[in-house]
């Protein structure tokens, strides 16, 4: 096995005055080295969560991690103390968050910012780290570098303030890049540069990259397999061929057909999944995705959340499916 | 020739003063947000307008609206200019022209009941009978698709999705002919964003309402449209029948922004050529001189950067603003 990254059985829940949030249950995912996944789904699936108690970045409290492992390179960080922890985070795994603009300290240069890691972590001196600051901004395709490290946060466009997080990313050359929602803030012309940048970046340093998103084009374009999450779940795991060819679980061909597609002619209507997000804290008994489901039969409200592979390397959690019926025919 | 329209943009400008000094303001540039744009709109038909954020779209639709005089041009609405209105003459047009907007948790007043808010429109035209009022909003509430009894909820009840029904059905109780839909849709999760897209058809065909539709998603404009425009830097830059723009984009912008859409299709992605734009929309104060896209287009040549190109008629409703088909349309 050379799994970089395994999760096993990671239950993250929020402890509110609501009641529990049950944010992540039971989720197990994994990556190889040099490997590109995807974690998909809508907001409040539990996709962030996952990513951000890989990095142990849940605060506690509310937050807390109550279950599970996170195996990076076969040891557990659950088990690490903070400053052991300290020295994996943001220098054998990185993150690049959705929002440049409050992830970056507004008062600080973004040559300071770029430095405090490459001081840290790399135990450079403040001039060495200078340079270090901008050769990187170079490398993410930031002109006039050497003017630019000087310059704040709000100097810089949407686009250059993402590529400043990318920067930040790679500064002390990751086994592991998550990726959290990393264009969601910019347009489509930005976006196809910064995942192109991000894609080619992860491929020269060998780094695996986990994608965050709800965009379903860009899982296609650039992850080698997918995890479609539901309701603080992995619904259906997969080849992003498999997944996108032949989806197993209604909540998959309910994303797929209620987009409209630009390689695919004009629908008269489109088929929206009808409904609303499942409730976290009193989830559904049997199949989350129950009350929104066009396929349900009654064993779904007796069945046990459990991954089944209905080919190789092609897991569902649909009791159907994992039956053998085929719910989807590519039109 | 052609019948049936309602509103025509002709030439219209919108310019922001850029200021400096503190206590003696001086004017020192324009933002150039809307430059001199031209476009008709039919009877129950639906222009998407695209762009990427800062071209002025969103601009432009209140400019349409009147939120924001232009600075020149005209909107003619049923041939009426209504920039030569004052806000007194403008109000019976104000009825027939209404809006919904991007973002369904600030555009609602929270201290308003959902009925408060989709009554508010007719109590500014002057209607306060309660009974026939309550009997329009139940009447209304019912045509988006929200129950009865949440007349009385305020918005924080409401989901996403509903509270964009909400905007819709103020949108729609003055009995409108024409709404201007400024992306609708991007606040809303993937799987309620179909419902609003059916939602907005449906009304379509229920009134026969045009819709000026403002979004930076061309797979949502592309299934709703039935004619598209793309702007960049305040310009139109190619207009065409949907089906025509998107099997035959001619623009190189055009033919960029649609190669950068991903689609959902592990295996078309495999082999799809991609063209990746260079740099970023230029600043609107000072765009560049010519045509404006020509610093990142990659067709560029010579007289891209001192000639301005003006939209001209390509095929029997295709209109483009490009140096290289100068040669395939005919001179005025």
């Amino acid at each position: 096995m050379n799994n970089l990254l395994e999760v096993r059985n990671l239950t993250t829940h929020f402890h509110t005055q609501d009641g529990v949030v049950q944010a992540v249950n039971d989720v197990s995912f994994y990556v190889d080295v040099g490997e590109t996944i995807a974690l998909v789904g809508e907001s409040g699936c539990g996709k962030t969560v996952s990513a951000l108690s890989i990095l142990r970045l849940i605060q506690e409290p509310p937050g807390k991690i109550k279950s599970g492992q996170i195996l990076f390179h076969g040891a557990d960080l659950l088990k690490l103390s903070n400053s052991e922890m300290q020295k994996i985070r943001g220098a054998r795994i990185s993150m690049i968050f959705q929002e440049p603009l409050t992830s970056l300290n507004p008062v600080l240069t973004i040559g300071l910012q770029l430095s405090e890691a490459l001081e840290f972590h790399r135990n450079m001196s403040s001039q060495e780290a200078r340079d270090e600051s901008i050769r990187l901004l170079e490398a993410v395709g930031i002109p006039r570098a050497e003017r630019r490290v000087k310059e704040y946060p709000h100097n810089f466009s949407g686009g250059m303030r993402q590529r400043v997080m990318i920067a930040m990313a790679i500064s002390c050359h990751p086994n592991l890049i998550v990726a959290d929602e990393p264009t969601t803030a910019v347009d489509v012309t930005v976006q196809a540069q910064l995942l192109a940048l991000i894609k080619d970046i992860s491929k020269r340093l060998n780094t695996s990259l986990i994608l965050i998103t709800h965009n379903l084009g860009i899982v296609a374009r650039y992850a080698q397999r997918v995890y479609v999450m539901y309701g603080g779940r992995i619904v259906e795991h997969g080849s992003a061929k498999d997944v996108f060819h032949t989806p197993a679980h209604p909540y998959t061909i309910g994303l797929l057909s209620s987009v409209p597609r630009l390689d695919e002619p004009r629908k008269i209507r489109l088929s929206p999944i009808t409904g609303q997000p499942p409730d976290l804290i009193f989830p559904e008994e049997g199949c989350a995705f129950r009350p929104r489901c066009n396929f349900i039969e009654g064993q779904c409200a007796q069945q046990a959340h459990s991954l089944v592979e209905i080919s190789p390397g092609h897991f569902t959690a649909c009791s159907l499916t994992q039956n053998g019926k085929v719910l989807w025919k590519k039109t | 020739m052609e019948k049936d329209i309602i509103l025509t943009v002709n030439n219209l400008v919108k310019y922001f003063p850029v200021t400096s000094g503190f206590i003696r303001q001086k004017k020192v540039a324009d933002v150039k947000a809307v430059d001199k744009v031209s476009f008709s709109l039919q009877r129950g038909e639906t222009l998407g307008l695209v762009g990427e954020s800062g071209c002025g779209k969103t601009t432009l639709g209140k400019c349409v609206l009147q939120l924001i005089r232009p600075t020149a041009g005209e909107v003619l609405y049923k041939g009426q200019d209504l920039c030569k209105l004052n806000e007194v003459q403008l109000r019976p047009f104000r009825k027939k022209i209404q809006v919904v907007f991007q973002d369904p948790y600030d555009s609602l007043n929270p201290r308003f009941t959902a009925g408060d808010i989709i009554s508010e429109p007719l109590h500014i035209q002057g209607s306060y009978d309660r009974k026939s009022n309550n009997q329009r909003v139940a009447e209304m509430m019912h045509t988006v698709g929200l129950a009865p009894y949440m007349t009385e909820r305020y918005p924080h009840e409401f989901s996403g999705g509903q509270r964009q029904r909400l905007g819709v059905a103020r949108a729609l109780i003055l009995q409108p002919d024409f709404i201007v839909c400024d992306e609708p849709l991007s606040a809303l999760d993937v799987s309620i964003q179909a419902q609003i897209v059916n939602l907005l058809d449906d009304l379509q065909d229920q009134f026969g309402i045009a819709y000026l539709f403002i979004s930076h998603d061309l797979s949502v404009v592309r299934h709703i449209s039935d004619r598209v425009a793309i702007m960049y830097l305040g310009r139109i830059m190619e207009i065409a029948d949907c089906d025509e723009f998107y099997a035959k984009p001619l623009h190189p912008y055009t033919q960029a922004l649609l190669s950068a859409v991903p689609l959902p299709d592990p295996t078309i992605e495999e082999s799809r050529p991609v063209y990746l734009l260079q740099g970023e929309v230029p600043s609107p104060i000072n765009p560049p001189p010519g045509c404006v896209f020509h610093p990142r287009c990659p067709r560029v040549f010579n007289d891209c950067r001192h000639i301005v190109p003006q939209l001209r008629r390509v095929g029997s409703r295709h209109e483009i603003a490009c140096l290289l088909y100068r040669e395939s349309y005919p001179e005025k």
